[in-house]
């Protein structure tokens, strides 16, 4: 297989298998093998393309150009996509098709943007997953779905005004080194598209239930692909202080938010979206430090984000009640486990895989402090609404899958996890070298004063991991055995917090007599006003990537 | 080494439950039950024929998960393991959280009880993470080992001139104590406080418990006193432990009279840390 191939499948492959798996409906016994094969193939693909350039050889077929850093975004993005496309594939009333299908166009869109080395090819793949998400959205009962459709479309809508920014000041088509207000625009899409921002764009999609939720991790994905992309416009040293003031805000605002969740999905949605601030936060910080922290958390956050939902997640409002089933047998237990872990690591926990990135970017901010102490609530609000989203959103493992299939994948996963979290140097140094050398940064030394890593290790995890095992063991041997559990984590007011019970009494008369103007006006919103907002923001993006299309067309930029 | 730093937090742990049951003993007849109720708890477990006092598998997770952060914390406090401030801090949130999925087991009446303290525990972290840095910031310093450093060579923290900065020092850690006593999950041994029913769930919330207040204590201990077990010296082990049991002391302390808050001033209750830190990092920054 030539290398051209390779890539034309990476790129391609997501959108491939989707296609087949639709293609085979009456053939329901052929479907999932062939679309597994070929999601698998897409990604063995992607993996290939991210080999080849790790060891230095250029892979190039029209003005597509992988990178090292966008080779892995690729990688972790359709990983992180046919996880949600497992998943999605039980989805009741037909929603699962416009789904899977959605997944395979973001997915093939994420990898065009990342590859891209043309201004043109950004603009034509960029509003794709939310026309994907689109599709979902309108095969949905629900009508929560158009909520999240207008940020999403808005913030198609600002990367666009920012890459043709981008190309108004170089005149070129190729992605190049500018300054300026076009890389801004482009991180506040990011901020957007990665659910950092409460209350919009992926962040309401992901609260919601409707299929198109489970399309959240491609807006995710693409969030990175943004801000990779901003990255390399910008390289600057300096610290952007409005977007790591804007992240700072966002984590501790999740935090909160996460614990005042009433459900499984919002739960999930702040907890993300705390997290999904850090790597802005970092890139906010600035310097080789706040880009090594970058890179270091993307890959974590990406996967841990997905393995939750894929582990605690259920398809559909109609399946909630098997909840009650959950933690039940040594298949509960391996998925509450490994739940637990992605949860830690989504949240830089130490010794999960996002604990690297947090502690690199939380000691950065640290030392940033010292000088000047304006960046301290920045740095304790980052840490400490990270540990509020921890302890809001740890009750979710309670609701892990109790599935052989699920729990192993789910417990795999977890298992590269913790390896990242507790050897971050042993798994990629090279990587993050070579992909710092690419982006121009100084070389980061600890002897230059760089913070180093806190070297956990296997033997002294072990070590501290020994005696609370111990002690824990001794409990369950005089038990003669752990008791069996069932229990719904998103039970009603029964089990809520006595504070926010009394709130909620307070607010109960209001509320009442509300309800049914609120939910008509809702009804109507969301029927009319918001697809129609959300169809005008989108329609005037995709008139803008058409324009710059056109204009980079002319230059020739296939 | 490493494998000790959790036993030794222990010992600090049930040194602040019997402070803070001597000082709750007005309400608590035996106020050495909170340790010695260990007992009976086993006895319990024992007897039990039909299941009912033993621990579910997410209960146990959640508290090895507490004890694995307690006990990173503490290994970084005495100087066997990772001691910059994001890991001690993180370390610490994964021993609260390890706990809470402990506590969040029960159901009804027990369950909202959880809640109320998963909504209490977050109000501190503000005050517990303020309370840290400023800690940090009296020595100018990212990690322990740095501020050991700065102790044996200008001396123990709370003798360390100019005035104000020790002062706030101590300030600082009267509103980590406080927050930390506040992070702690309510004692089995009060009734109608426990969070969980049976009693090797019961078991869990003492072991959790104390290896959360040891772990705080600890780290307090070293960033007011110094020392650690790098060196197996009296001059080494000595200001630590003295530290640590003056912080533990402190914990109990606090723990005792948070037990007999109600209502509002409960609720108020991280808030006044808060301000307790925030007037603690003036006084360190204006020193």
């Amino acid at each position: 297989m030539s290398r051209v191939t390779i890539l034309q499948a990476a790129l391609g492959g997501p959108v491939v298998a989707a296609i087949a798996w639709l293609g085979l409906v009456r053939m329901p016994w052929l479907r999932r093998p062939v679309g597994a094969v070929l999601a698998l193939g897409a990604l063995a693909s992607s993996c290939v393309v991210f080999w080849l350039v790790y060891r230095g050889e250029e892979l190039v077929w029209r003005s597509f150009r992988p990178g090292l850093l966008a080779a892995t975004v690729v990688v972790v993005v359709e990983l992180t996509l046919l996880l949600a496309a497992m998943r999605a594939e039980s989805l009741p009333d037909g929603g699962n098709a416009p789904t899977i299908v959605g997944l395979g166009v973001c997915a093939c869109a994420v990898a065009a943007l990342s590859y891209a080395g043309s201004i043109g090819v950004v603009a034509l793949a960029l509003p794709l997953p939310t026309v994907a998400t689109w599709g979902a959205a309108l095969s949905g009962r629900g009508r929560e779905d158009a909520r999240g459709l207008i940020g999403l479309a808005a913030a198609d809508a600002v990367a666009l005004i920012g890459l043709s920014l981008i190309y108004a000041r170089t005149g070129s088509v190729a992605v190049d080194v500018v300054g300026g207000v076009g890389p801004a625009l482009l991180l506040l899409a990011a901020l957007l598209k990665a659910g950092a921002i409460p209350g919009v764009a992926t962040w309401r999609l992901s609260a919601g239930k409707g299929p198109a939720s489970w399309l959240e991790a491609a807006m995710r994905g693409q969030a990175v692909a943004l801000a990779a992309l901003a990255a390399l416009t910008m390289r600057t040293s300096a610290p952007v202080v409005a977007l790591a003031i804007a992240a700072a805000v966002t984590i501790p605002l999740g935090g909160v938010l996460a614990l005042l969740g009433g459900t499984k999905e919002r739960i999930l949605a702040a907890a993300a979206g705390a997290a999904a601030g850090l790597p802005f936060l970092a890139l906010g910080l600035g310097g080789a430090v706040g880009t090594r922290a970058f890179l270091l958390l993307f890959p974590a956050v990406l996967l841990a984000a997905a393995l939750v939902a894929f582990l605690t997640r259920e398809p559909g409002a109609e399946h909630r009640a098997t909840d009650r089933k959950a933690v039940t047998g040594a298949w509960g237990w391996l998925a509450a486990a490994a739940a637990g872990v992605a949860i830690g690591s989504l949240l830089g926990m130490p010794p999960g895989g996002g604990f690297p990135g947090t502690w690199l970017a939380l000691s950065l901010a640290a030392a940033r402090s010292e000088v000047t102490l304006a960046w301290l609530p920045a740095a304790a609000g980052a840490a400490v609404g990270l540990t509020v989203a921890f302890a809001a959103s740890i009750t979710l493992v309670r609701a892990a899958r109790p599935r052989a299939v699920t729990a192993a994948i789910g417990a795999i996963m977890a298992l590269g996890l913790l390896y990242v979290g507790a050897q971050p140097v042993r798994v990629g140094i090279g990587w993050w070298i070579r992909v710092e050398t690419a982006l121009g940064l100084p070389e980061v030394l600890p002897t230059a004063g760089a913070p180093g890593f806190p070297i956990i290790g296997g033997v002294r995890m072990a070590l501290l991991l020994a005696p609370a095992l111990a002690l824990v063991a001794a409990v369950v041997a005089l038990g003669r055995g752990v008791r069996d559990v069932r229990w719904d984590p998103t039970a009603g007011s029964r089990g809520e917090a006595i504070p926010v019970r009394r709130l909620r009494r307070l607010l109960e008369p209001f509320a009442a007599v509300s309800r049914p103007l609120t939910e008509q006006v809702v009804r109507a919103r969301s029927l009319g006003a918001g697809y129609g907002l959300a169809a005008v923001l989108e329609i005037a993006a995709v008139l803008l990537a058409g324009r710059i299309v056109l204009l980079s067309a002319r230059a020739g930029f296939l | 080494m490493a494998a000790a730093a959790l036993p030794i937090a222990l010992v600090f742990g049930i040194l602040a439950d019997l402070a803070s049951g001597l000082v709750s003993r007005p309400s608590e007849r035996l106020w050495w039950r909170r340790v010695t109720g260990l007992g009976p708890d086993v006895l319990l477990i024992l007897r039990d024929r039909k299941g009912r006092e033993r621990v579910s598998a997410v209960e146990a997770g959640g508290a090895a998960a507490a004890m694995l952060g307690s006990g990173t914390a503490a290994a970084g406090a005495l100087g066997v393991g990772p001691d910059d401030i994001v890991l001690l801090y993180l370390a610490l949130a994964v021993g609260s959280v390890g706990a809470l999925v402990v506590a969040l087991g029960g159901r009804g009446a027990r369950e909202a009880r959880a809640r109320s303290h998963r909504l209490l525990a977050a109000a501190a972290e503000p005050a517990f993470a303020v309370g840290l840095g400023v800690m940090f910031l009296r020595y100018g310093a990212l990690d322990l080992e740095a501020v050991r450093g700065t102790q044996q060579v200008l001396g123990t923290g709370l003798l360390l001139l100019p005035g104000l900065a020790a002062a706030g020092l101590a300030v600082a850690a009267l509103a980590f104590a406080a927050s930390g006593a506040l992070r702690l999950l309510p004692s089995t041994a009060r009734p109608g406080a426990s969070p969980v029913a049976g009693a090797g769930p019961s078991l869990l919330v003492r072991l959790c418990r104390w290896s959360m207040a040891g772990a705080t204590a600890l780290v307090a201990g070293v960033l007011l006193a110094g020392g650690g077990l790098g060196r197996l010296t009296l001059e080494g082990i000595l200001p630590v432990a003295l530290g640590a049991l003056g912080v533990a002391v402190a914990i109990g302390v606090a723990d005792a009279l948070l037990a007999r808050l109600t209502g509002a001033w409960r609720l108020a209750a991280p808030g006044i840390a808060l301000v307790i830190a925030a007037a603690a990092a003036a006084m360190v920054v204006l020193a």
